[in-house]
C-alpha cells in the first residue's frame, strides 16, 4: 500500500503591495518541449512554447475541470490538457474540445502579456495590459560591443521593493559594503512616469594596500535606472563604464523573491585587460550581494517610521513605487503621476 | 540535539470539508488484527480494533480521561485498554473498568458505525444512523477462497477530494483522452434509473449509471483480438453511492470483473483511493490466466493514470465549464452535494 501522505497544496499568499510591472517568469532555457509550472506574484501559471515561437504564459489550470496544464502536451501549436484533451492556442482560445460537437463559446484560458528577452520569459503582472515597456538592455542585443558577461540568481525572503530600493539607500553602503568615502546621490533629469534615475558618486576611494599600487579610484559612479519591477545599473570607474547590470525579479509570493539578471563587462584594451576587471567586478558583486542578502534574510517589511535626511533616496523611491502598487489602474496612475512629478 | 528537535514537523491534519454522508473505507480488513491500529479519518484520529468475536470496531482514539491515544494501548478481555491509566472501554465505547474505582456511566468513547465486507472495514460518516449498507461483494471478502491472480487491491494516496475520485467514473470523455482508449466510436453514459428523491426530501440512495463504448481499435484492438478480449461493446455498470461504488465490467454482456471503489478521507487534501477487484474466470489454463493478468493490468494502469491529474488539480474543487459530455458529472455533483447536506443534518 502506498499511503504516503500527499503534500497539501500550498496556500499562495500574494506579495503585499507589489508594483505592476514586468517580472521574470522563468529562464527561456527552462521552457523547452514540456510546459513548465511557475508561481509569479502568488499566481499559479504555466509557461509553454509552440515550436520555435515565443513562450506563452497562461493560467495553470484548465478552465474546463481544473487539471494542471503542465501535464499536458503541445499538439499543433496548441497546449493540450491531459484530462479531456481540450486545446488552447497561444492566445488562450480553446481550439479543440474532443467529444463535444462544437467548441464551447467563450471558453479561453487566461494568457498574460509576456515577452522573451535576454534569456528570460518576462510576464506583465498587475493589470490586463502592460503600462510600460519591458527592459531595454542594448548590451545584450545582437551586435553589441564585445564584452564578457555572466548571469546571476539569488533567492531571498525580502520583498521586490526592498531589493529595488537598495541602490537608492545611500547610508547602507558604508555600513554593509564598507565603502569608507563620501557618497553623493543626484537625481537624474531622465526620470519619467515609470523610471526613477539617479547617480551615486564617490570621489577618491582609498584602496587597501596591495591594490593601491596597481590602480586608483579617483571617481566611482553608479548610474541607476529603476522601474517599479526591474532596473539597469552602470558602474563607471574614472569616467569609463566598467559594468552594465540588468536586475530582474521573480516575486513568487509574500516573503519569497528570486533576484536574477545579467552583468556585462565591456572588453577594453589596456594594461589590466578585461579579465582582471571582469573577475574583480564579479568578486565584489558576489561579496556585495552576500552582504545584502544577510540583511534581507531577517528584515521586517516596515515602511520605517524614523527617517533622517540621508534616507531621502529610499523615501523618494518608495513614493515612486507606491504609485505603481495598490489598486490604481493605468489612467489613475497617470493622473496621479502628473500631479506629483 | 534533544529528541524534540529531531522529530519531524507533524503534517497539518485538517478536517475534511464538503464530505457526503456515507460509508468510507477505514482500512483494509487484512490490516486490522487483534492489536489496536491508529486510523486517521475525516481529519480525526480513531482507533481500530477487533472485539472478542472478531468484529471490527472504529472508535475515537482519545481517552476521555486524560487524552492519551488509545491506539497505544492493548485489547484485554474484549475491551480496549488505555495505556496511561488502564481505563477500559467496551466495543460500544462504554467505560467498563477504572482501576480502583467504579466507572462512571457517563464516560464513553465516540463510536463510528462500522461494517466489514468486500475486504474493507467501513466507517459511516454523518450525524445520523446509517441509512443503507456498504457494497457487499462476497468475491472480495478475505474469507472467500480465490486464486491470488484473480483478486487484487490497490490503495493510492492522492490530494484529490473524495468527490473528485468518485465523480471520475461518471466522466466518459476522460476515458478516451486521459486513458488513451482507442475505440471505434464515442463512449456513452446512460442512467438505468433516473435519480429521484424520496417524498420526504431525502436524497436517493444511489446514482447508478452505465458507461458503454464500442470495440477497441488500433494497436490495442489487434492485441485484444489475438487474446480474444475484444468485443462489440464494453459496458461498465455502476452502482454508485455518494461515498463508494460497486462497478461491474462487461464485454458483450459477459462479465469480466467486478470491483469496489472506496475512499479513505484522511484529512483535507489527502485521500486514499481504494480499488478492490475480483476477476471472473475467463477461459481455462494458460489463456485464462493470461486474460486475468490483462484485466488486472488494465485496472491498475488506469487507476495510476488518474493520480498525477488528481494530485495537481486546482485546489478547492471548483466547478469548471460544463459541456454536454459533462452532464453525468454534473448530476453526480448535485447528488453528492445532497448527501453532504445530509451529513450535517441533526
Amino acid at each position: 500500500m502506498s499511503v504516503v501522505p500527499a503534500a497539501p497544496p500550498r496556500n499562495r499568499t500574494l506579495p503585499r503591495d507589489l508594483a505592476r510591472g514586468w517580472y521574470v517568469a522563468t529562464t527561456s532555457a527552462g521552457v523547452r518541449r514540456r510546459p513548465r509550472p511557475v508561481v509569479v506574484a502568488g499566481r499559479e501559471l504555466v509557461v509553454w512554447r509552440a515550436g520555435a515561437g515565443d513562450a506563452v504564459v497562461m493560467d495553470r489550470f484548465c478552465p474546463h475541470q481544473g487539471a494542471a496544464l503542465e501535464l499536458g502536451t503541445i499538439v499543433d501549436g496548441a497546449l493540450r490538457c491531459p484530462f479531456h484533451h481540450w486545446r488552447f492556442d497561444t492566445g488562450g482560445s480553446c481550439v479543440a474540445a474532443p467529444s463535444t460537437r462544437r467548441i464551447p463559446a467563450g471558453v479561453s484560458a487566461v494568457v498574460h502579456p509576456s515577452r522573451e528577452l535576454y534569456g528570460y520569459v518576462w510576464v506583465w503582472i498587475g493589470s490586463a495590459e502592460p503600462e510600460y515597456p519591458p527592459p531595454d538592455f542594448p548590451h545584450l542585443e545582437p551586435g553589441a560591443p564585445a564584452h564578457r558577461r555572466y548571469s546571476f540568481q539569488q533567492y531571498t525572503s525580502a520583498s521586490a521593493r526592498r531589493i529595488l530600493e537598495n541602490g537608492f539607500d545611500v547610508p547602507h553602503f558604508p555600513v554593509v559594503h564598507g565603502i569608507a568615502a563620501d557618497l553623493q546621490l543626484d537625481w537624474s533629469p531622465w526620470c519619467d512616469e515609470h523610471t526613477l534615475a539617479a547617480r551615486l558618486t564617490v570621489e577618491s576611494l582609498p584602496l587597501p594596500s596591495p591594490l593601491d599600487r596597481v590602480m586608483s579610484i579617483r571617481w566611482l559612479c553608479l548610474n541607476l535606472r529603476s522601474t517599479p519591477s526591474y532596473q539597469t545599473l552602470t558602474f563607471e570607474l574614472n569616467g569609463t563604464p566598467v559594468a552594465h547590470e540588468l536586475l530582474a525579479l521573480t516575486p513568487s509570493e509574500q516573503g519569497a523573491t528570486t533576484l536574477r539578471g545579467w552583468t556585462v563587462v565591456p572588453r577594453s584594451p589596456g594594461l589590466l585587460g578585461t579579465a582582471a576587471v571582469f573577475w574583480g567586478y564579479r568578486l565584489q558583486h558576489w561579496l556585495g550581494t552576500r552582504s545584502d542578502l544577510r540583511i534581507y534574510r531577517d528584515v521586517e517589511e516596515t515602511d520605517g517610521s524614523v527617517n533622517t535626511a540621508d534616507d531621502a533616496g529610499v523615501l523618494r523611491f518608495r513614493q515612486f513605487y507606491r504609485r505603481w502598487s495598490g489598486h490604481g489602474g493605468h489612467q489613475d496612475t497617470a493622473k496621479r503621476a502628473r500631479g506629483t512629478v | 540535539m534533544t529528541r524534540a528537535m529531531t522529530m519531524a514537523e507533524p503534517a497539518p491534519v485538517r478536517p475534511v470539508t464538503n464530505l457526503a454522508a456515507g460509508w468510507y473505507a477505514a482500512t483494509a480488513s487484512t490490516n486490522l488484527r487483534r492489536t489496536p491500529e491508529r486510523i486517521t479519518l475525516f481529519g480525526e484520529t480513531f482507533v481500530g480494533w477487533r472485539d472478542r468475536h472478531g468484529r471490527a470496531r472504529v472508535q475515537s482514539a482519545v481517552c476521555p480521561h486524560m487524552g492519551a491515544a488509545l491506539h497505544g494501548g492493548r485489547v484485554v478481555d474484549g475491551t480496549i485498554e488505555c495505556p496511561f491509566h488502564r481505563w477500559r472501554f467496551d466495543p460500544d465505547g462504554r467505560c467498563v473498568v477504572v482501576p480502583g474505582r467504579r466507572p462512571s456511566a457517563r464516560v464513553a468513547l465516540r463510536v463510528l458505525p462500522t461494517r466489514e465486507c468486500s475486504g474493507y472495514v467501513w466507517a459511516w460518516f454523518g450525524s445520523g444512523e446509517p441509512t443503507h449498507e456498504p457494497p457487499d461483494v462476497p468475491a472480495l471478502d478475505r474469507r472467500t477462497r480465490r486464486p491470488r491472480l484473480r483478486r487484487f487491491r490497490l490503495a493510492d494516496a492522492t490530494r484529490a477530494t473524495p468527490r473528485r475520485i468518485l465523480e471520475n467514473t461518471y466522466d466518459p470523455d476522460h476515458l478516451i483522452a486521459l486513458h488513451g482508449l482507442t475505440v471505434a466510436g464515442d463512449a456513452r453514459i446512460t442512467f438505468p434509473d433516473a435519480p429521484h428523491g424520496d417524498r420526504d426530501g431525502a436524497p436517493p440512495e444511489r446514482f447508478d449509471a452505465m458507461l458503454t463504448w464500442p470495440a477497441y481499435r488500433g494497436g490495442l484492438g489487434t492485441v485484444s483480438d489475438v487474446l480474444g478480449l475484444n468485443a462489440g461493446e464494453f459496458t461498465l455498470r455502476v452502482r454508485g453511492w455518494a461515498s463508494c461504488q460497486q462497478i461491474e465490467y462487461f464485454a458483450d454482456r459477459r462479465r469480466l470483473y467486478e470491483m469496489v471503489l472506496a475512499v479513505t478521507p484522511v484529512c483535507e487534501h489527502h485521500s486514499i483511493q481504494h480499488i478492490a477487484a475480483a476477476v471472473d474466470p475467463d477461459g481455462r489454463g494458460v489463456m485464462g490466466r493470461l486474460r486475468a493478468l490483462v484485466h488486472r493490468a488494465e485496472v491498475q494502469v488506469a487507476a495510476r493514470q488518474d493520480l498525477p491529474i488528481f494530485d495537481t488539480l486546482q485546489p478547492g474543487d471548483r466547478h469548471g465549464i460544463y459541456v454536454p459530455g459533462d452532464e453525468a458529472l454534473r448530476n453526480f455533483r448535485r447528488f453528492y452535494q445532497r448527501w453532504v447536506d445530509t451529513a450535517h443534518r441533526d
